[in-house]
């Protein structure tokens, strides 16, 4: 591999690293808590609302999320109610935001499956135990159902935190300039596409090695001494 | 508006076209998909059973592959093997033939490995989320070890694995769009090429979306009735 | 399993049949071309896996002087210089601007053609009337521009249009979508872009800035038009190339496929 090639590549992957790190922690951020929502009212008692989440998870987790960016970014913009309201087009408008508008609602759909999963495979009778004690619902849940489900969802969850890193590279696609971005403008200036590619590879890899062994470590401190 | 797409879709034939790469998604999804759970289920047991150096190994080749973008596992196992290919193949008298055919063996395999590891992940989190107490129990029946697992912590494990193996299939199938890039017409490579000639790109993914859906949503039909086979003797109080 | 292996078996199959069809091997005769297939009047894959358009006029063009049988690749961008390298197809026709920096990497022809560049805004922009790349400079100060990624006029815009926010696009379509929605204020695009946006509907309330823009204006980073790419050192292939190519530019068969695609000369003459 040429060293020139490195050295002119790497300030500009390092901006880009900024802007992938930021998508990624709104992605987490919001993500997380709203997918765990959404997969608790997968469980829900109320119909309707289980009905309306699962119809959320199908279509984002169904079709591929570039054409979600694409739908979002320039599907949307040719409404002209959105272009005229201040507020959605905020969201829309920059190209970032809609970034991660779509990754929080892509992340969602997936994180709401893997903690539904996990809601189902509690045991019952601690449940009920909890029940039995008089525990208010919400202690039940942040002291029971949501302690033990996290442990089960975490192997699959970690996978889902690094899916969202390497997914936000489909923001370049919408004029964000992440470490993608600035990968591409700068592949066809130099044509050097392999370099370019490995070097923008071990930088998603950096960044996810952090993330995995993070919550590997997480996963550790959590499980029960067996 | 209805005649500009009945222009599009049937006279210059789009349709059969995105019907086409629709064939090659789902082939390369299903084979890739079934080859990476083969190979997962060993590798995540032995995860699993923290067997010395191949535990270890294996952890390394799920963190690695799960922390690159799937377009660079494509990338190095092409560009990087095809010399050695080319090689071997020639010196057999082969070399059209394999020339030929060696994108789609790529493509197949690129997917397998990607769809492997996640798949590790899942088996292992399952396979540790056995009550630990049925285990017990099992043991305390006196259950040969092989009956044990066979008959008690695979069929729970598979129970709890459902959910994230449907996740990691849904990832698959939309995955098989890298092997574009050696060259085969897959849905969202044939969708791009009449998005980018035709001028509406809007239209064509939406239309690749909509496939996806129907292939996910029929997938997900056959998720349900496992996973309401698996439950049995969890629902209901 | 026993479907699996069904499926299995048939996808077998059908790639036999598929590889028995398309072949692209190394054969005596052949003359293989990759191209990228989805760019719009240059490169077009139809949904049978023809390619049409200048690029592919020019590809034929080369296969009949040089008496071989074309035989088109159709691949994503950034994959063709990688598969170029590793033998998967001969040359790349796919509009590729001839830049110092990208010969460090391949080969190239003589250049055979070149695209003026325009600006476009709005209509009531304050930019429509403007005479000069200066004032234009001026102009786009704090201003957004769009420009199509992995283009020389995007390279342009990056290096001698200082003060703009420049915004890149993986497609024209994209570009001219976001033109038409206000989120960007210019766009710098090719004449053929602009020739097609402007008459649709999206494009009635917008012009070109009146102030053509060419390779020649600025060789370090425009480059010097397009070339047939060519893997590095493969010197028998470029002669042959290059005479079949200079034979085209002096018969006019690129002058025809350049009237025929963008209603405009584009060729560059063959020194």
């Amino acid at each position: 591999m040429d060293l020139g090639i490195i050295a002119y590549a790497v300030p500009f992957l390092v901006i880009g690293a900024k802007t992938t790190l930021l998508i990624a922690v709104f992605g987490v951020g919001i993500g997380l808590p709203f997918g765990v929502a959404v997969g608790l009212a997968r469980c829900s008692r109320s119909r309707a609302l289980r009905r309306l989440c699962d119809a959320y998870c199908a279509i984002f987790r169904g079709t591929p999320m570039l054409v979600q960016v694409f739908v979002i970014y320039y599907g949307l913009a040719q409404v002209s109610f959105i272009r005229q309201n201040p507020v959605l087009w905020w969201m829309i408008g920059d190209g970032l935001n809609a970034a991660i508008l779509a990754v929080v609602l892509n992340t969602g759909a997936y994180t709401a499956e893997i903690f539904r999963t996990a809601f189902l495979s509690l045991p019952k009778g601690l449940i009920e135990a909890a029940e039995a004690c008089g525990m208010h619902p919400w202690h039940v849940f942040s002291r029971v159902k949501f302690p033990l489900a996290v442990r089960q969802a975490l192997p699959a969850y970690s996978s889902e935190a690094a899916i969202i890193v390497k997914e936000s590279s489909l923001a370049s696609t919408i004029t964000v300039l992440e470490i993608t971005g600035y990968a591409k403008r700068l592949m066809s200036e130099t044509f050097a596409i392999m370099d370019i590619f490995i070097i923008t590879a071990a930088f998603y890899l950096t960044i996810n090695v952090v993330v995995l062994t993070g919550l590997k470590l997480l996963e550790r401190r959590l499980s029960f001494a067996r | 508006m209805l005649g500009d797409l009945w222009v599009l879709m049937v006279e210059q034939s789009w349709a059969l076209a995105l019907l086409k790469g629709s064939v090659v998604t789902i082939a390369i999804g299903l084979i890739g998909m079934a080859l990476g759970f083969l190979v997962a289920t060993p590798l995540a047991i032995m995860r699993w059973r923290k067997v010395v150096v191949v535990s270890q190994l294996v952890d390394g080749y799920s963190i690695l592959v799960r922390g690159v973008p799937g377009l660079l596992v494509i990338y190095l196992l092409f560009f990087g093997s095809i010399e050695w290919v080319k090689a071997i193949t020639a010196a057999f008298g082969y070399q059209d033939s394999a020339d030929n055919a060696y994108p789609y063996i790529v493509g197949v395999v690129a997917i397998a490995v990607i769809s492997c590891a996640y798949s590790i992940e899942v088996i292992r989190g399952a396979l540790q989320a056995v009550p630990y107490g049925l285990l017990e129990a099992a043991q305390s029946l006196a259950l040969p070890k092989g009956v044990t697992f066979m008959r008690v912590t695979f069929p729970l494990a598979l129970r709890l694995a459902l959910g994230g193996i449907n996740n990691v299939w849904q990832m698959t199938i939309k995955d098989t769009s890298l092997v574009s890039v050696v060259g085969l017409q897959e849905l969202m490579r044939t969708a791009a090429i009449g998005a980018g000639i035709t001028r509406s790109p809007l239209l064509f993914y939406c239309i690749a979306a909509a496939l996806f859906f129907c292939m996910t949503a029929v997938s997900q039909t056959a998720f349900s009735s496992a996973e309401r086979a698996l439950d049995r003797g969890f629902r209901g109080r | 399993m026993i479907s699996s292996n069904l499926i299995k078996s048939a996808f077998a199959t059908s790639l036999l049949l598929c590889a028995l069809a398309t072949g692209a091997s190394a054969k005596d005769g052949v003359l293989r071309i990759g191209t990228e297939g989805d760019a719009p009047k240059f490169s077009m894959a139809d949904p049978s896996g023809n390619v049409t358009g200048f690029d592919a006029d020019i590809a034929n063009g080369i296969c009949a002087e040089l008496k071989l049988k074309c035989e088109f690749v159709v691949q994503t961008f950034s994959s063709l210089v990688p598969s170029m390298d590793k033998d998967r197809f001969d040359v790349i026709i796919s509009g590729l601007g001839i830049t110092a920096e990208r010969q460090k990497k391949i080969d190239y022809s003589i250049p055979y053609a070149t695209t003026p560049l325009y600006f476009a805004v709005a209509k009531d922009s304050p930019l429509a009337g403007l005479k000069s790349l200066a004032q234009i400079e001026k102009a786009l100060q704090g201003k957004s521009v769009g420009v199509v990624t992995g283009t020389t006029y995007a390279r342009f815009m990056e290096k001698r249009m200082h003060g703009a926010d420049l915004k890149t696009y993986d497609a024209v379509t994209q570009l001219t979508a976001d033109l038409a929605s206000g989120r960007i204020d210019v766009a710098f695009a090719d004449s053929p872009t602009w020739m097609d946006f402007l008459a649709t509907a999206d494009g009635a309330n917008f012009t070109r800035i009146d102030l053509k823009i060419m390779a020649m204006d600025a060789p370090d980073v425009l480059g010097h038009g397009m070339g047939v790419g060519m893997r590095k050192g493969n010197t028998e292939l470029k002669t042959k190339v290059d005479a079949a190519l200079c034979k085209m530019i002096n018969d006019g068969k690129v002058k025809e496929a350049s009237m025929q695609w963008f209603q405009d000369d584009y060729t560059i003459p063959c020194k």
